[in-house]
């Protein structure tokens, strides 16, 4: 009686509210989802457990020792670079499971797909924890879990499939401090005699300013020739970096028109009280090769026409009043200022040898520097695992004596488990807005 | 590799699991969209593509050499430009070649390089391949440093950033790419059209998208088709998104033996006719589904002069219908998503057509001053060495006299440069003259050249010093391209008007249904013939398994083509055909309103107006609560409504409720009755007509803490008004004993209210032979034939017409329907539709 009733009447709330009603379907499916997952895990653990070592991933090269707390797992991108990685390593405590292709994201996919896939299914079973509820960290078979990508972008991704599986499957490795990241050098690098290997963009810039652009000289606009010594660089960089970071701000406000043309046409070494003064402060500029002249002032601003002396090339350019009084702007002719300081005003003449280079501009002055440093001296780029050989990869990866590991560890897991679900989640928007707010972030471009 | 110095011991660094996942997708999701999936705005081109026909170009080659296999192509691209997967850049290459995928492709193959059906190209060591005719515009000034060179992943060599691009490659040729957090898809255009656009944007640089849609009409597939509607297109290139309804060109044949069949020649762009992804086999499989019954058989009968996709029908299937049909079910009709995103300055950006025109402009105005201060250069060092042979020749014994007794060629250049004011170059080339140079032909040859060189240096100087002139060199080169390549290349895709959305009622027969809505807001259709069939000892629709105190409210025929409006308490209306209605079995109680329309909390519906195309009536009558009405032609609701509905009428204030909304004529009164017993008549020529979105003005002023209940039309017919008091009390009382007044008023008693009676509870315009149903708020229900309620005069107090328990009062008067069998009835009878109005 009591069932007949609540029957009827809860069909009839479901029918009358369709909101809730829908709310309760889906929980009722993820339940579902989440339960299906489980017996699937339990499933993949208990065979492991009636056939263990022959259960293995075929492909797992293991090792020999038996006492996880001194065993490594690598998990390798591609099957080629596994190879090698199986020839390179100390079998006695380093294990190889390669990974073929992208591995499949496990936030975005639903948990039973992500547990039929192969990959995913060797990596468990290497592991052997078992996942979501049934992870037992006593059954770790390898106390720590290496992730070995290629130095570009497409590992940096796989890198991020593999850590979002770790974390939404076997969050207590990751958050124990269990799981590490290989990091393969970027270059190898020979100048005279010495070859040596560089793991980091940042470094490689290091070494050229070490060893080749000290001995550059430099000659700044109506300056004499002058060593670009360690410090000065230093200095430069950095200036550079904030001269940068307002002109692009400058760009984001006023175009890159504008912007260019105060900075090529050095409109920013003048001190600009009005703006109707356009024409006297062209008198006063350096002189970089081009004729300027007012044409008229729009309700746009003062468009200026601009003539190449070698070429009559003309062009015009549009410079909005507002541009010159904006905050950004005094930020960047004080910036500019700052580098006129530690290396002169440009254009710049660079000479190393008998090579030399002209650097009409700061950024240019630093590829400039750059490009003759790199002259004479042997670079080797390493893109992917597969590009070295087994003793390579052992010695600037997988030695334990020589390599750099990098431990990933979590310190704000509520912090963490937003990121996951916003960079690898299906929701596209929050995403895109991520990428778009954080685009000036990036540390290194494919090409 | 030993001698290499090690990096030190083994160390560990922490790092943030956020920090690195944060890094690490950044560098990814950002390569992927700069420098993989999406095309720069100048040239229409992704780095592979743009490294394939670079790669091409330096090995020669050109649409007038032999081609090369593949294999070849795709190692020079992987070796020296792209190191990635041979198979991207292979499927790349063989995309280029594929005329189905490319309205104008930019390589020539030789060999298999796949079908529509997805049949793979051969495999890269079979075909052959260079560049097409339309690829060497591309390429075309690229050896004239029109464009910027960048080194290579190796730093080996150096490789174009973008290609002149000498045609409009991005929009002619379109572009698809899945980046991450955006994609882009454009669609393929004409050339002549774009051409013509641009010359038009040249000539008016203010020119704006209505504008430039004369010239470009629409998108222009490879795979010809049609294109439905150009409200898509219009939207697409405003704002650089939008939909664009495609749909296969199709004709309808008579077979022998008397059969017909609809007849597909081309396809939308992008679906594939063959295979398991197919068209063919989705139609297969919906005539197994029985979705598509009316059709006998599917021929693929393609073969050397075309496509065609024979769909055999049934004798009684009617063509339009079954067309129709595989439209709506089918990729015969297609979607293509427009999103027409584009790197500029290296920053991905959704571009109107506007925008991608112009950047593409301001590209090429850059490509030919480069180009012209380029050649500038070069004249003027030629130039320069001409004078300097002139210089020579004028003193040509002297010059001879020096050479021959200098020591050597050092001396001897020296001793130029100082006795003839040459530069070094200038004596160099002297040096390097041969004796035939120093015949009198010779020398009216450099005098010749050199006069042409000093008219061309000039030129250009002055070409360069206006840029008025560069765009005129533009205009001349796109309109030169016209002439090449537009020619005998006529528009392959059709564009119609759009016929409206394809309805649902272009597959379904037009049929009577019974509709009937209880109470509680449950509602369900039934087909007429139903009733027809089982009208001795039916059940009717009471027979519905209604909930308790629940009863028919509505009940009405229409036919599945008709609509049914929706009006809401809080002035929205929404539209729904009448097929979309829930259809049940006799038994069954329907389905919610709720479920059928997005209704937001506490939203009822008060009023349900049926129509077929909005002419049954002139105008319909709104009333509220708190007094004010509104006329708004109903013709003005025959609107397609959006989906979460719009407003019927505009509720000035929040806590205004829409009461009733009823037919009118034009020429009828307003009757409108007030909690508080009053009532008012007024002719409804009082009230103007007025927009959809509007509050109407005040139809009956309102004591504090009185509202209208109930507000009808009266038309020339008479009726009777029957009221009913919270506790029970009710009268009938002729309409014609109210007064007509002008509107606005507090009207006049409509019943003699006491203590004892309450307020009302309802009131209804009823004739003879109507039934009405009383509810109380202690949910009991009697239903009753007005017949049996008195009929009295206007001012008297009624008497007891429901018995109520302790504490309990009526809450609602509705009008009930007693049979459905009589609505069935009527239907059948009578041909005009019931007026649904409550």
């Amino acid at each position: 009686m009591v069932e007949q009733t609540v029957n009827v009447k809860l069909a009839e709330f479901l029918e009358e509210n369709a909101t809730e009603a829908k709310q309760i379907i889906q929980k009722a499916v993820a339940a579902r989802n989440a339960r299906q997952a489980a017996r699937k895990a339990r499933e993949l653990t208990r065979r492991k457990s009636a056939l263990d070592s022959m259960s293995l991933p075929g492909k797992l090269a293991d090792c020999s020792i038996n006492d996880p707390s001194s065993a490594e797992l690598y998990l390798v991108e591609g099957n080629s670079a596994g190879g090698s990685a199986t020839d390179a390593r100390d079998r006695t405590f380093q294990a190889i499971l390669p990974l073929r292709g992208k591995v499949i994201n496990s936030e975005k996919n639903r948990i039973n797909k992500v547990l039929s896939n192969a990959e995913i299914q060797s990596i468990i079973t290497a592991i052997g924890t078992g996942i979501g509820d049934e992870f037992d960290l006593e059954k770790l078979r390898y106390h720590r879990i290496i992730v070995m990508t290629d130095a570009d972008v497409d590992g940096s991704h796989i890198r991020t499939l593999i850590l979002t599986f770790l974390y939404r499957q076997m969050q207590e490795l990751v958050e124990g401090g269990y799981v590490y990241i290989a990091v393969p050098p970027l270059y190898r690098v020979k100048v005279g005699n010495r070859e040596q290997y560089v793991e980091k963009e940042s470094q490689f810039e290091d070494l050229l300013v070490r060893e080749r652009v000290k001995d550059i000289e430099v000659a700044a606009r109506g300056d004499n020739a002058q060593k670009f010594t360690q410090a000065k660089y230093a200095r430069f960089a950095k200036a550079l970096n904030e001269f940068d970071g307002w002109a692009s701000r400058l760009r984001a406000d006023f175009g890159s028109a504008p912007t260019n043309f105060v900075i090529a046409h050095r409109l920013v070494e003048t001190e600009l009280e009005q703006v109707g003064d356009l024409g006297e402060t062209f008198e006063v500029l350096a002189e970089n090769g081009h004729e300027l002249s007012v044409v008229e002032q729009t309700p746009e601003g003062t468009r200026i026409k601009i003539i190449e002396h070698e070429t009559s090339a003309a062009s015009h350019v549009t410079v909005p009043a507002e541009l010159f009084a904006s905050p950004v702007y005094a930020g960047l002719r004080r910036s500019y200022a700052q580098l006129v300081d530690v290396v002169g005003a440009p254009p710049f003449r660079l000479a190393l040898g008998k090579k030399d280079r002209v650097a009409e501009s700061f950024e240019e002055l630093r590829t400039a520097a750059l490009d003759l440093a790199k002259e004479g001296i042997t670079i080797s780029r390493f893109k992917g695992l597969g590009e070295m050989n087994p003793e390579e990869l052992w010695e600037t990866t997988m030695d334990p004596a020589n390599r750099l590991l990098i431990q990933v560890e979590v310190e704000d897991a509520a912090a963490a488990d937003r990121l996951f679900s916003m960079l690898m989640g299906d929701q596209v928007e929050p995403r895109r807005e991520f990428i778009e707010s954080n685009a000036k972030d990036v540390r290194f471009l494919d090409v | 590799m030993s001698s290499v110095e090690p990096l030190g011991a083994g160390r560990i660094e922490p790092r943030e699991l956020e920090q690195e996942m944060r890094s690490s997708f950044l560098d990814y999701a950002m390569s992927v969209i700069v420098s993989r999936a999406l095309p720069d705005v100048r040239d229409g081109l992704k780095p592979v593509h743009r490294r394939v026909l670079y790669a091409m170009h330096e090995a020669g080659l050109q649409p007038n050499r032999p081609r090369l296999k593949c294999a070849r192509v795709v190692g020079d691209v992987m070796g020296a430009y792209h190191p990635h997967g041979d198979t991207a850049i292979y499927d790349t290459l063989v995309r280029l070649a594929q005329p189905f995928s490319m309205r104008y492709p930019l390589a020539d193959g030789q060999g298999n390089f796949g079908n529509i059906d997805d049949y793979p190209a051969a495999a890269m060591r079979y075909t052959e391949v260079r560049l097409s005719r339309i690829a060497t515009e591309m390429l075309r000034d690229i050896d004239a440093d029109t464009v910027d060179f960048e080194p290579n992943y190796d730093e080996s060599r150096r490789q174009p950033t973008v290609l002149p691009a000498r045609f409009p490659n991005l929009l002619v040729n379109g572009s698809a790419g899945i980046a991450v957090g955006m994609a882009t898809n454009i669609p393929a255009h004409n050339l002549s059209e774009v051409v013509d656009a641009l010359v038009a944007l040249i000539d008016d640089p203010n020119i704006d998208v209505d504008r430039l849609t004369r010239y470009i009409k629409g998108p222009d597939f490879p795979t010809g088709a049609i294109i439905l509607g150009r409200d898509g297109i219009r939207e697409a290139y405003r704002s650089g998104r939008g939909r664009i309804v495609m749909r296969a060109r199709a004709h309808v044949e008579e077979l022998r033996g008397g059969k017909t069949a609809i007849i597909v020649n081309e396809l939308p762009f992008g679906v594939k006719k063959g295979g398991d992804a197919g068209v063919i086999k989705k139609i297969a499989d919906l005539v197994h589904e029985k979705v598509l019954s009316e059709i006998s058989d599917v021929k693929d009968l393609s073969d050397k002069t075309g496509m065609r996709i024979q769909i055999e029908l049934k004798r009684e299937a009617i063509p339009q219908v079954v067309l129709n049909k595989l439209f709506k079910h089918t990729a015969l009709q297609t979607t293509f998503g427009y999103n027409a995103v584009a790197l500029v300055d290296g920053v991905p950006r959704t571009l109107a057509l506007r925008d991608m025109l112009g950047y593409y402009l301001a590209f090429q105005r850059d490509v030919v001053t480069r180009r012209s201060k380029y050649e500038l250069r070069k004249a003027e060092a030629r130039a320069h060495v001409l004078e300097g042979y002139l210089i020579a020749l004028d003193n040509l014994d002297a010059v001879i006299q020096l050479i021959r007794s200098a020591a050597d060629t050092d001396a001897a250049r020296e001793g130029l440069m100082r006795e003839f004011d040459l530069s070094e170059i200038q004596a160099q080339a002297i040096l390097d003259l041969r004796l035939r140079a120093l015949t009198a032909l010779e020398r009216k040859r450099v005098e010749d050249e050199h006069k042409d060189l000093r008219e061309r240096i000039d030129e250009l100087r002055a070409i360069l010093g206006d840029e008025s002139r560069i765009d005129a060199l533009i205009r001349e080169e796109l309109l030169e391209l016209k002439q090449i390549y537009g020619k005998n290349d006529d528009r392959r895709t059709e564009i119609v008007a759009a016929e409206g959305e394809l309805e649902l009622e272009d597959l379904i027969a037009e049929e009577d249904m019974v509709i009937a809505i209880t109470r509680s807001n449950y509602i369900k259709r039934l087909p007429v013939t139903t009733y027809r069939e089982q009208r001795r000892g039916g059940q009717g629709v009471m027979g519905m398994d209604l909930k308790d105190e629940d009863y028919i409210e509505h009940l009405f025929v229409a036919s599945t083509h008709d609509y049914v409006l929706f009006f809401t308490n809080v002035g929205k209306v929404y539209r729904l055909k009448v097929h979309e209605l829930p259809l049940g079995s006799r038994q069954s109680k329907g389905r919610a309103i709720q479920n059928l329309l997005p209704f937001r909390q506490d939203e009822q519906v008060r009023a349900v107006i049926q129509t077929r195309d909005f002419e049954e009536a002139k105008y319909l009558v709104f009333a509220t609560k708190n007094g004010m009405v509104k006329k708004t032609e109903l013709a003005a609701y025959n609107t397609p409504l959006k989906a979460d509905g719009i407003i019927a009428i505009k509720m000035r204030d929040p806590g205004d409720e829409l009461v009733s909304v009823r037919h009118s004529t034009g020429e009828d009164d307003v009757l409108m009755v007030s909690r508080s017993g009053q009532a008012i008549r007024f002719n409804e020529e009082d009230v103007r007509p007025m927009g959809r979105d509007t509050a109407g003005v005040v139809g009956m002023r309102l004591r504090k803490g009185d509202e209208v209940i109930s507000s009808e039309v009266v038309g020339a017919k008479e009726g009777e008004l029957l009221v009913v008091t919270e506790n029970g009390y009710g009268k009938r009382t002729r309409t014609d004993e109210y007064p007509v007044k002008g509107r606005g008023g507090l009207g006049v008693k409509t019943v003699q209210l006491t203590e004892a009676k309450g307020k009302l509870a309802g009131a209804r315009v009823v004739r003879e032979g109507y039934q009405v149903m009383l509810i109380s708020t202690g949910g009991t229900v009697i239903k009753m034939p007005v017949d049996g309620i008195r009929c009295m005069g206007r001012a008297t107090q009624g008497v007891i017409v429901m018995r109520l328990k302790e504490g309990e009062q009526v809450s609602t008067l509705a009008p009930v329907v007693e049979s459905d069998e009589a609505a069935a009835e009527a239907a059948a009878v009578e041909p005009e539709p019931e007026p649904a109005s409550t």
